[in-house]
């Protein structure tokens, strides 16, 4: 992945311009598609119980990487629409959605070594997606979190000192 | 008041079988994870593997040569010396690397990624600090209804 913040300022810049004409698309709503383009990164829950460990503790192999690919994501958001209330729970879930494919669209723009990106549409296919593998930068590389906080910083203030964001 | 949540039993329902859903894939994606080839059975056969075409990543152990370390459990790595690398790295620095398994533990390599550890520090400073935010924004335009377990949009 690039960090946390290229995700969520790319969302939001997506989201805030789009925001502009589609008027039902308000700030909570926004906000939880911002949430949504974290959905894959719960994988992250891996940095504190490793999936060794569980496996261990299952006495079966086991892997928290599902939840970095589609599968896992889209279930990670259904989840988590349940906990809003019914008549919020197929926009929030929609928004949720944008947001987890909008971080697998970005991470499959990775650098990485060889000709294809990973198994990013599990459990559809394990086939190791080629398209997309631009190698545009390192999920460690700096710039993509300045460019796109400017970019969000710039959508931001056009949001809120001009007409593009009144309602 | 006969049930705090009026579609309390279906909500239960549905997240049970998400809930499962999710526990199934990780399971079954565990299960696959260990069968050949992975680095284990790099480690466990090596000689049978020779010629395989794989990326693989980790940490660099040894600077001249370059070797990296392919970890597959806790305290356990297969040790490759990496063969056609000449980029010039530290000991630690997380690498990837695109190629092919060569005879006595090298790796020939056709395509390499280098992350800078200073980077990463940057990478996960800067993904904490971004929870955060995203969590405050949350709770800014939700709030959680313990009673009915259910975020609620703080304008209505």
């Amino acid at each position: 992945m690039p960090d946390f913040f290229s995700h969520v300022a790319v969302a939001y810049v997506v989201l805030q311009i789009t925001a502009w004409r589609v008027r039902w698309l308000d700030t909570p709503l926004i906000v939880v598609g911002l949430a949504g383009a974290l959905v894959p990164d719960a994988v992250k829950i891996g940095l504190l119980v490793p999936s060794y460990e569980v496996a261990a503790a299952l006495g079966r192999p086991f892997s928290w990487s599902p939840l970095h690919r589609l599968g896992g994501a889209v279930v990670t958001a259904a989840i988590a629409s349940l906990l809003v209330e019914r008549d919020q729970r197929r926009v929030v879930f929609g928004l949720l959605v944008f947001g987890l494919l909008s971080h697998l669209a970005l991470d499959a723009l990775l650098a990485r070594p060889g000709p294809y990106t990973y198994d990013m549409l599990y459990p559809l296919t394990d086939w190791p997606v080629p398209f997309l593998d631009l190698d545009l930068y390192l999920s460690s590389d700096y710039w993509p979190s300045v460019a796109s906080g400017a970019a969000a910083a710039a959508v931001f203030a056009l949001t809120r000192y001009t007409a593009l964001g009144d309602d | 008041m006969t049930l705090s949540l009026p579609d309390g039993g279906r909500r239960a329902l549905l997240l049970a079988v998400l809930i499962a859903l999710q526990a199934g894939m990780a399971l079954h994606y565990g299960g696959q994870a260990e069968q050949c080839p992975n680095y284990e059975c790099y480690a466990a056969d090596y000689d049978a593997y020779v010629g395989q075409t794989d990326r693989v990543g980790g940490p660099v152990i040894d600077t001249s040569p370059v070797t990296i370390a392919l970890d597959y459990a806790p305290g356990e790595a297969l040790e490759l010396e990496l063969v056609g690398f000449d980029r010039s790295v530290t000991e630690g620095t997380q690498l990837g690397v695109y190629g092919t398994l060569a005879p006595n533990r090298t790796f020939r390599v056709e395509d390499s990624v280098v992350h800078p550890p200073t980077n990463q520090r940057y990478m996960y400073g800067i993904s904490a600090l971004t929870m955060l935010l995203v969590a405050a924004l949350g709770l800014r335009y939700w709030r959680f209804d313990a009673r009915r377990a259910t975020f609620v949009r703080r304008d209505r």
